[in-house]
């Protein structure tokens, strides 16, 4: 269960989970949304930069988020979702790796 | 005299299997339909309902879709929290979607939201735990 448990908080449920909500803050024009968001991709981030080869940079990414929700607050919507798109092209990234070294 | 009453008593006899055999097929067909509203209450169909509803709810701002997502989850968080004994807090579920429906009401938008997130977190670690045949 504990397993799962981390399975679910630092895997790809919280990421999907902290897209969305952060993808429905930008349209909404809520920024506690997207801080929700950044919260959410926090285990995950810390979980990935502590792999090889990635100098431990993916830590930065909730600071994206975070700035997205800046960005959100100041009715600047072209920035919330430039800001956005690190988080999305990581998650991206890894769905991808992941598909192609299962099949 | 004799051939009349063995044959009223082959009558007699067929009737009766005729009538277990209608009582059968009635407990089978009320049995199905009982495991068809179990599967619908209970299963899928009722977990994926729920999930939508919360999400239109939260996004609309609508209380009421909400408390409707809530009063969905009962019977398949009970069912799968142990029906029915409750062995595990997963029926507590339902609890978490009323709050956001609660919160929802009195304007508290951001605490439904994050009771909405967890709810749906919750919702994720079920799924995992029922594919990884964890009881």
């Amino acid at each position: 269960m504990t397993d799962i448990l981390v399975m679910m908080i630092f895997g790809f449920p919280a990421v999907f989970l902290s897209l969305l909500v952060s993808v429905i803050g930008v349209l909404k024009q809520k920024f506690w949304m997207v801080i929700i968001g950044a919260i959410l991709f926090a285990p995950f981030s810390y979980y990935l930069s502590g792999s090889p080869g990635l100098a431990g940079l993916p830590i930065l990414l909730p600071g994206f988020q975070v700035g997205a929700a800046v960005a959100v607050r100041e009715k600047n919507k072209l920035w919330a979702w430039l800001l956005l798109l690190p988080a999305f092209l990581v998650s991206l990234y890894i769905v991808a790796i992941a598909l192609y070294f299962q099949f | 005299m004799r051939q009349r009453g063995e044959q009223s008593q082959l009558t007699y006899q067929d009737e009766i299997a005729t009538l277990a055999k209608e009582q059968l097929t009635r407990n089978d067909e009320s049995r199905t339909m009982l495991d068809f509203l179990l599967s619908l209450l209970a299963g899928w169909p009722a977990i994926v309902t729920t999930v939508i509803l919360a999400i239109i709810g939260l996004v609309r701002n609508n209380h009421r879709l909400l408390l409707g997502a809530a009063i969905l989850a009962v019977p398949f968080s009970w069912y799968l929290s142990g029906f029915p004994v409750i062995r595990s807090p997963v029926f507590l579920t339902p609890v978490l979607l009323f709050c956001s429906a609660w919160a929802m009401r009195y304007g508290r938008e951001m605490l439904a939201w994050i009771l909405g997130i967890t709810f749906f977190l919750v919702v994720i670690l079920l799924f995992l735990a029922l594919s990884a045949g964890v009881s």
